[in-house]
């Protein structure tokens, strides 16, 4: 017989009181800061970054995604998806969570390198001294990396010599090294290979892209780029799993739970306003045109939340967790921009000013539905597994 | 120096709690919790924690006993204390115990001192953000027959007892005494430490202490309160705003200041 007491779902207790703390840090530490910064800030001067690092290193939340082993808090992608719904609840929050005093790791697959690679630029990226970012997209296309990718390496003795474009590579004017994903057999779709390059090595070059938003991306430009063999991450013409399987399903989860955590911070601004705005002698929040907009906010983040939930489990089961992975992605990215617009709606002109998030929110929530993988891209991979389930991957 | 150290520490309802989400009822003279705001760990009483774990690094044979009275506590929010670094947290849980004034909790608190029967110092937040009374560490005191220091910004435990630096408005001043004691803790003492992810892990393993009144030895008479609330209220209050226009910055100041003068404010 079925008890329906043993069948409540509920969060570990550590993984709540870890939230707690999370949420407390935010609010007591990030939040007074920024409101003293400017509107559209991405960083934090370096003596207050600098005072808050070791609080967090104390905490043991730093890197909290990173392997123990390599200096990280080793949390599973469930907990860290539970725990970055609450960092990302500021103004910067959606693209610079905590500003980075929580640790930012290095892309998650240089874990599969040499111990070379993971000295040279894993550890010391853990330990705040180098900043990574990785590079798929080329002026001719993100989305479908095995045809787009025109970057060419081509072997020269001991070496690789780099040849080609990236762009809208975020992350990139800020860092010092960062993966590529080149091309080494022309004969093959997925003849790939992730490289190991430096900013400042010859034959590199960045140009940074104004956007939407202020964390703003770069384009990349490799002329006759040189890299040691030791640099090449993985095997040799065999990047397509790194890319496809380990690098960007993966990263979908954490990015999902960003958006649904700004919407959360946006609809909690909403709820607030709404009580305290009055028009014609009643709160707004008595009326039904306003009511219901933060119904459907309601339904929506928290329909959300368990997607995300859902498609971090499977990860963390070991299961084929791509398909939830892009259903969260898809829908998360959608409420983020309805909700953040719904807030401002019912916060009237105030919503739009820049003295509130909503406007910022408004802004960089446009991107959600194109970076880490677009809306149609995720539908194409939720078809396939609805119509061939178990199917090879595309 | 084996010490072992009991910090009185109350669940209170989050003093962040938005106005708007802040209700009462007037019937039973009680504040109605906040849907979807969980309660926190009276700051004061974080403090007193902090105070507790810094006398432990100090001296390495310490044992640190949190210890609450009261109903319905939240187990995230009470295990706080265990995962900034306390041993152990004892809860007095019971209906019975839920809504007692200054006397009552702190003879509630003073059974459950007795009970727990080794202790050398008895450490509080100065006041609890709730109801901001400052009466129940002295209770503790005046009924357990110790000396009381309140109000502490500094506390150092030594072989010949406990020397605190008691905050005053226009300084410190150095007060001693023998243990047993009662220290009463102000946030002047620094901001209490965050949880580390190991204390959680550690905390939510451990399995709090659990009595009911009886257990401890409360009668019902022991309990009953010496303080009657008569009304418990939200006041209401009207904001107007007034915009003194003169003739250029100067006048505007000078009509404000006989604005100011006028509403006897300056």
């Amino acid at each position: 017989m079925m008890n329906v007491e043993d069948q409540r779902y509920e969060l570990p207790q550590e993984i709540r009181m870890t939230r707690n703390v999370v949420r407390d840090y935010i609010s007591s530490e990030i939040v007074p800061r920024e409101q003293e910064m400017e509107h559209d800030s991405i960083f934090m001067d370096d003596d207050m970054f600098n005072s808050l690092t070791p609080v967090t290193k104390e905490m043991g939340l730093w890197c909290m995604g990173v392997p123990e082993e390599h200096g990280g808090a080793g949390l599973s992608i469930f907990a860290q998806a539970v725990l970055e719904e609450e960092m990302v609840q500021h103004a910067a929050g959606l693209y610079r969570p905590a500003y980075g005093t929580m640790g930012s790791g290095p892309p998650e697959i240089l874990w599969e390198g040499s111990d070379y690679q993971k000295e040279t630029y894993g550890i010391p990226t853990v330990n705040g001294e180098r900043h990574g970012w990785f590079a798929i997209t080329e002026p001719s296309g993100g989305s479908d990396p095995a045809r787009a990718i025109q970057t060419r390496a081509v072997r020269d003795g001991d070496d690789w010599i780099i040849n080609g474009s990236k762009i809208f590579i975020s992350g990139a004017p800020w860092g010092d090294w960062g993966i590529v994903f080149a091309r080494t057999d022309p004969d093959s779709r997925r003849g790939i290979t992730a490289f190991i390059v430096e900013n400042d090595w010859d034959g590199f070059d960045l140009e940074p892209i104004p956007v939407i938003r202020a964390y703003y991306p770069a384009q990349l430009f490799f002329d006759n780029l040189r890299v040691p063999s030791r640099n090449v991450l993985g095997e040799v013409d065999n990047g397509w799993d790194l890319l496809a399987n380990k690098l960007l399903a993966r990263a979908r989860i954490p990015y999902s739970a960003a958006n649904l955590g700004v919407a959360v911070a946006a609809h909690k601004m909403a709820v607030e306003y709404s009580k305290t705005r009055e028009t014609f002698g009643a709160p707004i929040a008595t009326r039904q045109a306003v009511q219901w907009m933060m119904v459907d906010s309601e339904v929506e983040i928290r329909a959300c939340r368990w997607l995300i939930w859902e498609a971090a489990w499977q990860y963390d089961a070991g299961e084929d967790f791509r398909q939830a992975a892009s259903i969260a992605k898809v829908f998360s990215a959608d409420i983020l921009g309805k909700v953040v617009d719904r807030a401002i709606q019912i916060h009237g002109g105030y919503g739009v000013t820049k003295a509130l998030p909503l406007e910022r929110w408004y802004r960089e929530a446009r991107v959600r539905r194109i970076g880490e993988g677009p809306t149609e891209i995720q539908k194409m991979v939720i078809a396939r597994e609805i119509l061939n389930p178990g199917g090879p991957p595309g | 120096m084996a010490l072992n150290i009991i910090v009185c520490a109350k669940q209170v309802v989050d003093p962040e709690t938005p106005a708007s989400a802040f209700r009462i009822d007037p019937d039973t003279k009680q504040v109605v919790p906040a849907q979807g705001i969980p309660p926190v760990v009276n700051g004061f009483d974080e403090n007193a924690v902090e105070a507790a774990l810094q006398i432990k690094e100090a001296s390495s044979d310490a044992t640190i006993t949190v210890l609450s009275v009261g109903s319905g506590f939240v187990m995230d929010v009470m295990k706080k204390p265990l995962s900034m670094g306390a041993d152990q947290l004892i809860l007095v849980d019971d209906p019975a115990v839920g809504n007692l004034d200054a006397f009552g909790t702190a003879t509630a608190l003073a059974e459950a001192i007795r009970k727990i029967g080794e202790y050398d110092l008895i450490l509080c937040g100065r006041q609890a953000s709730d109801w901001d009374n400052a009466m129940v560490p002295l209770g503790i005191a005046e009924i357990l027959g110790l000396p009381c220091i309140t109000i502490a910004q500094k506390i150092e435990v030594s072989d010949d007892g406990v020397t605190v630096h008691k905050a005053l408005s226009d300084g410190y001043e150095v007060v001693k005494a023998e243990l047993p004691a009662v220290v009463t803790i102000t946030n002047e003492l620094g901001e209490p430490r965050y949880p580390t992810l190991r204390g959680i892990m550690t905390a939510s393993r451990k399995t709090p202490t659990v009595w009911d009144a009886s257990e401890v030895g409360l009668s019902h008479d022991q309990l009953s309160h010496k303080l009657d609330l008569t009304e418990l209220y939200i006041p209401v209050s009207d904001t107007e705003c007034e915009f003194i226009e003169g003739e250029d910055d100067a006048d505007s100041g000078r009509l404000l200041a006989l604005k100011l003068r006028e509403a006897r404010l300056i």
